[in-house]
């Protein structure tokens, strides 16, 4: 997979900047697949104007490849127009479930991890990469609960994932942090199930943490210290990622978001940078 | 509510949706609930304890209902302004009860809440015009953006008169009351008047990604009414048009035709109809 560099996300707060300036600056952004979903707007206008200067990425919050019954075929439908209008540069989604019985619950909501469920999302995961003709990448969500049916960690299921269907990981890295502060989650547990190579891209984004030591996923405020280690400990692993910065909620100007993406970067370089050989000893 | 265990996904996701998307608390629910419907909880969701299975739930139960208001607020902020935080936020879990979201799409939710309101036996039926009105808006927004036709692009034309047609998303809707006037105020963060009566017609339409609404004028009622309902995708010839502007044999109708499509290009309420296009 192309590595992108080191985006950000398209928020609305910046359309009115964009559409006045446009992305210099910017190395790619990534756009909520959902957003895109209506006819025309501002979100459609920002869009044309970006769409030639810099690369775009898509990313869905609605597939639900782990509902019951599956993404439908009209929001799969929906999906194909946009990409065709876009041309992203690859396409994800979560690995999660939202709706059941034609309810809309709009939130990433676990699914139990187990060889049933797995089954049943591979299956899913087959037919949005048939119908969408390109591989997909699935986040690992926060979850604020673990079902008591789980019988292998999110790691696991979506290592197996991978393994069976050949689609890849967007790593979340704050996501990880998160699970691991509610939960009580080992980051570098997943980070070791993900096999080399199944990450196409990560996620960086703040959270917010509360007195009674819990914390809740709001993409607020820059990048915590403790998703840059573990972000370290991911660039390790899997090498090189496209990485991309998350700040939904008290939206600064873009430069800030941009300052994140940059930090990104400098580690990105710091880590992986090729070795200098040592002189030899006099 | 069922007490049994799911035993597969479809009813893990339905026992899921039963406990959070409800209106009321969690605590409150459980409290209310046969003792063996909470112990159900924490036979589904792992936590050291029945309180701390119910409030993982309830973490979810916040979170849902938190986005939906929020969606609601952001498209009828004049509806939230005059019901106030308490009464916007009641009205929103009455309404998502009757109305749970039924696509992908967040934008989406509001669209049942004019109709609501409108049904709504005790409510006054003036809040059900201001959000016809906030929807129309949205619903505008959210349309494909056309180009507007201009006198500019007239002029270039020449002879050969293009056919036309209503930019997408224009909406005329019919209102009782001036709450053109209450949303006004919202929007300008003034003290919001009671609505009151004022029969008539709001036109609603999107010009270089602003929503605009005006009310209609006499002579616009006719002319926009078979435009709207000749929307189809060839659009109705100019000269057609025209005629409709000024119907009368009145001397001055040719300058009166002028000044008033003059004013709708400038408002860009026109576009040119391209095949395969619909409003």
């Amino acid at each position: 997979m192309t590595h992108l560099g080191h985006g950000v996300g398209l928020r609305p707060s910046h359309y009115a900047w964009l559409l006045e300036h446009g992305a210099a600056g910017v190395e790619w952004f990534e756009v909520i697949s959902e957003n895109c979903f209506g006819a025309g707007g501002r979100p459609w206008a920002v869009l044309e104007r970006i769409r030639d200067e810099v690369p775009l990425v898509l990313h869905g919050v609605g597939m639900g490849v782990g509902d019951a019954r599956g993404p439908s075929d009209a929001y799969l439908a929906r999906l194909r127009e946009v990409i065709a209008a876009l041309s992203p540069a690859w396409v994800s989604d979560h690995l999660c479930w939202g709706s059941v019985d034609g309810t809309w619950t709009h939130e990433l909501l676990p699914i139990p991890y187990h060889e049933r469920t797995l089954a049943h999302v591979c299956a899913q995961v087959d037919r949005v990469q048939g119908s969408l003709r390109r591989r997909l990448l699935l986040e690992n969500i926060t979850s604020y609960l673990q079902w008591q049916a789980s019988e292998m960690t999110e790691g696991e299921f979506l290592a197996e994932l991978v393994r069976r269907t050949g689609c890849g990981v967007l790593l979340d890295v704050n996501n990880l942090v998160v699970n691991a502060t509610n939960l009580g989650l080992d980051p570098m547990a997943t980070l070791e199930a993900l096999p080399p190579g199944s990450v196409g891209q990560i996620h960086l984004a703040g959270h917010t943490r509360y007195p009674d030591g819990s914390a809740i996923d709001t993409h607020v405020g820059p990048v915590p210290d403790a998703v840059w280690a573990v972000y370290r400990a991911a660039l390790r692993r899997f090498g090189a990622v496209p990485t991309l910065v998350e700040w939904d909620d008290e939206v600064p100007p873009i430069d800030v978001v941009l300052a994140q993406a940059a930090r990104a970067r400098a580690i990105e370089a710091e880590l992986l940078a090729p070795s200098t050989p040592e002189s030899p000893a006099p | 509510m069922s007490h049994e265990p799911p035993s597969n996904l479809l009813e893990l996701q339905r026992f899921f949706a039963r406990w959070v998307m409800q209106p009321q608390p969690l605590h409150r629910v459980a409290q209310e609930q046969p003792r063996h419907l909470c112990e159900s909880v924490s036979a589904v969701v792992r936590a050291p304890d029945e309180d701390t299975a119910l409030a993982r739930l309830s973490i979810y139960h916040r979170m849902i209902f938190a986005r939906l208001h929020a969606s609601l607020a952001e498209d009828f902020p004049a509806l939230a302004a005059v019901l106030g935080e308490q009464g916007f936020r009641a009205l929103a879990a009455e309404f998502l009860v009757a109305h749970p979201s039924g696509g992908p799409n967040l934008r989406d939710v509001g669209r049942p809440l004019p109709g609501f309101l409108a049904r709504l036996p005790r409510q006054r039926s003036d809040l059900a015009e201001l959000a016809r009105l906030e929807w129309a808006r949205v619903h505008a927004f959210d349309a494909r953006d056309d180009r507007p036709l201009t006198v500019a692009l007239l002029h270039a034309a020449g002879e050969s008169l293009p056919r036309v047609r209503l930019v997408a998303g224009t909406r005329v809707l019919e209102v009782r009351h001036d709450v053109d006037a209450v949303w006004a105020a919202a929007d300008r963060d003034q003290t919001i008047p009671m609505a009151a009566a004022r029969p008539g017609a709001l036109l609603v339409w999107k010009r270089a990604l602003v929503v605009w609404h005006r009310r209609l004028e006499p002579w616009e009622r006719e002319p926009l009414a078979w435009l709207r309902s000749a929307a189809s995708s060839d659009g109705v010839e100019l000269g057609e048009l025209c005629v409709r502007l000024a119907p009368d044999d009145d001397p001055e109708s040719v300058a009166r035709v002028w000044t008033r499509l003059q004013q709708w290009l400038a408002e860009g309420l026109l576009t040119v109809a391209a095949p395969g296009a619909s409003v």
